[in-house]
């Protein structure tokens, strides 16, 4: 267990630079998500912690000490891949001893560590067969398992539940968990699966072009996304935005008016100061979007161009006059059909502002 | 459904001729090919006289051994044996050893100029070896390693071809595992020969014996730095020795004897590692 900071990280290849100078303090025991759409950094990033990608300025400490020049086997971590990586060559029991073989340790302790290690994740059995003879949950669980023999201060995983089926997906998800629960063990995990993200993580880091775009627990991000990228990106399906323009300014609120909608008053908590007549993005997600039963509440009528039933609720996409797409996540079992017209609502509390840079403002 | 059932005996019968006409021409092309080896094997046998019958003998009337034992009587063939292997089991160690590590470093190593380095390297599988002979003497003559085993050894330690098969197989070698093998502590010299090597078992079976028929059969090279040492000739140079014997009545049983005697090594270790060996032409595309 360690605590982990990185200060103004970069790496560059060349003049293009894919991480740009991030500053992270993991604490010890802490398990940390890095999530972010394909091509963010996340992975580069990992890679760089685990001293299999050079730091090219900015500085990695572990536990408190300079790690930028130090190789991997010397950081006291263990990282565990989307391809299990494992010595197909060599047994269960030999692919987990081979890094402690290679520090010299004594065989005595080497075989005690492979069968805690094979007891936590219930594999005894498996430690005489080869990789090839296991199925992919089994792998994984051997490659987990490979690095809790190594005792690290922190864990890394790079996307180690993608090449699994969905199933698995959620009981290895839960494995991993638990397993955080008992080695009260730093965890870095990298996914792009935002579902893992959020039932996995203490806190997620979102990254979007080697840039860190917040930093904050699950909920937080949810319920306070801080500009445009993180509000689209957390959450599923994605949150509806609306482009629009600030038609009045009040003590607690402003007033949005968008083609969709007529004037709505958003409640503001932030110091920003908004003048009228400014471009703003405003935000709803599908689930706060309800099928209106009367005209007050405000709201929007459009068409539905698809239904998709997923049983205890249904996905409506609609088709608004200024030709905006909107998902709607309403409950299952109602007799809404494509080409329906129906108008949704939503209470005011749970809109999201954006300004024009994308950043939040209410 | 109709239509796939009436064309499908169509298929069949095409797919039935084709294979026949395959088959016949393996048949065809494996006789013109084994021809050579299976007239040397049976001429071995014969007696001085049915070698030189016309028409010629196919099957030895009364098969004889004597041949064989005159052989050991003409040159010194438990040295040349010797000389043979340790030339083609030297190299070919030499060989693997140099072609894994530079074919890890192709494959693996991002560097400035590698494909150039690469291309360059390709390049010299391309050069007749005639072209190599006298420099690659001189070389070898200035380190004072002339008319010895050494010198015979030393200038085929690293080929290109060698590199190359290995770095297509190391190619496909997942990045994966050898990061984790770093992660779990491992020297990159532990890294090639601990998890690499293993990976590529068939690319190095194939190596092997493409190296050590190739230096088993190897003459002009021996030839020409041995400077006529004869002690240390190895047994396709001594084979020389046995066409030259009793020059005024060629020994044609006696020369076939010795050369069925010299093949047998590869021969048995193609056996083996055949498998090996069309798996490497079917992975790379390149013929040997």
């Amino acid at each position: 267990m360690a605590t982990l900071n990185l200060s103004n990280a970069t790496k560059s290849y060349g003049d293009v630079d894919v991480i740009k100078g991030i500053d992270l303090d993991i604490a010890d025991g802490e398990f940390v998500v890095f999530v972010g759409p394909s091509g963010c950094g996340k992975s580069t990033l990992l890679r760089m912690i685990a001293g299999l990608e050079d730091i090219t300025a900015g500085e990695l400490k572990i536990d408190g000490e300079r790690c930028n020049e130090r190789a991997p086997k010397d950081r006291g971590i263990a990282m565990v891949f989307q391809s299990y990586a494992l010595y197909p060559h060599k047994s269960v029991y030999e692919n987990m001893a081979f890094g402690l073989r290679l520090a010299k340790r004594p065989k005595d302790e080497i075989d005690a560590k492979i069968r805690e290690a094979a007891g936590i994740l219930q594999m005894e059995h498996l430690l005489e067969r080869r990789p090839s003879q296991l199925s992919g949950g089994q792998r994984q669980r051997v490659a987990i398992g490979r690095a809790i023999v190594r005792n690290p201060k922190v864990f890394l995983f790079d996307e180690p539940l993608s090449n699994l089926d969905a199933a698995l997906r959620v009981s290895m998800r839960r494995e991993i968990a638990r397993l955080h629960g008992e080695l009260d063990a730093t965890m870095i995990y990298v996914t792009h699966d935002q579902v893992e993200a959020m039932t996995l993580a203490d806190r997620i880091v979102v990254l979007d072009g080697g840039v860190v775009q917040q930093v904050g627990r699950p909920m937080e991000l949810y319920n306070r996304p801080q500009n445009v990228f993180v509000a689209g990106f957390i959450g599923s399906p994605k949150m509806n935005f609306f482009q629009g323009e600030i038609t009045g300014t009040q003590a607690d609120s402003i007033t949005v008016t968008t083609p969709a909608t007529a004037a709505v008053a958003v409640p503001v908590t932030s110091n920003a100061t908004p003048e009228t007549g400014r471009a703003v993005t405003m935000g709803i997600r599908p689930e706060h979007l309800s099928v209106a039963d009367d005209g007050t509440a405000p709201g929007f009528t459009g068409t539905i161009v698809l239904v998709e039933r997923l049983g205890d609720e249904s996905l409506l996409e609609i088709a608004l006059s200024d030709g905006t797409e909107v998902i709607a996540k309403v409950a299952g079992g109602g007799s809404e059909a494509a080409g329906d017209t129906i108008r949704l609502t939503f209470d005011p509390a749970h809109l999201h502002l954006f300004d024009a840079d994308g950043e939040r403002i209410g | 459904m109709t239509g796939s059932t009436r064309r499908a005996p169509f298929r069949a019968n095409q797919a039935g001729l084709s294979h026949y006409a395959l088959i016949f021409a393996i048949i065809a092309i494996s006789i013109v090919a084994a021809f050579p080896l299976v007239w040397m094997v049976l001429s071995s046998f014969k007696t001085p006289a049915e070698s030189m019958q016309v028409p010629p003998v196919w099957i030895p009337k009364t098969p004889s051994l004597e041949a064989y034992s005159e052989v050991s009587g003409v040159i010194n063939a438990g040295r040349s044996f010797t000389n043979s292997a340790i030339i083609a089991t030297t190299t070919t160690l030499g060989i693997l050893i140099t072609s894994l590590m530079a074919g890890y470093a192709f494959a693996k190593y991002r560097f400035r100029g590698r494909n150039l380095v690469f291309a360059l390297l390709i390049s010299t599988m391309f050069l007749p070896p005639i072209v190599t002979l006298i420099p690659l003497y001189r070389m070898v003559n200035s380190m004072g390693l002339n008319a010895s085993l050494v010198g015979v050894i030393v200038p085929n330690l690293a080929n290109a071809f060698g590199i190359f098969l290995m770095r297509q197989f190391i190619a496909g070698v997942p990045d994966d595992l050898i990061d984790a093998a770093r992660v779990d502590g491992a020297s990159e010299l532990r890294i090639v020969f601990s998890v690499v090597a293993p990976a590529v078992v068939p690319a190095i079976a194939a190596l092997a014996l493409f190296a050590f028929v190739f230096h088993w059969n190897t003459y002009l090279w021996p030839l020409t730095i041995l400077q006529g040492n004869t002690d240390d000739y190895p047994i396709v140079l001594s084979l020389g020795r046995l066409l030259s014997y009793n020059r005024g009545a060629m020994n044609t049983g006696l020369v076939m004897a010795g050369a069925t005697l010299a093949v047998l090594p590869p021969l048995v270790l193609f056996v083996f590692l055949q498998r090996f060996f069309v798996d490497s032409i079917v992975s790379t595309g390149v013929k040997g």
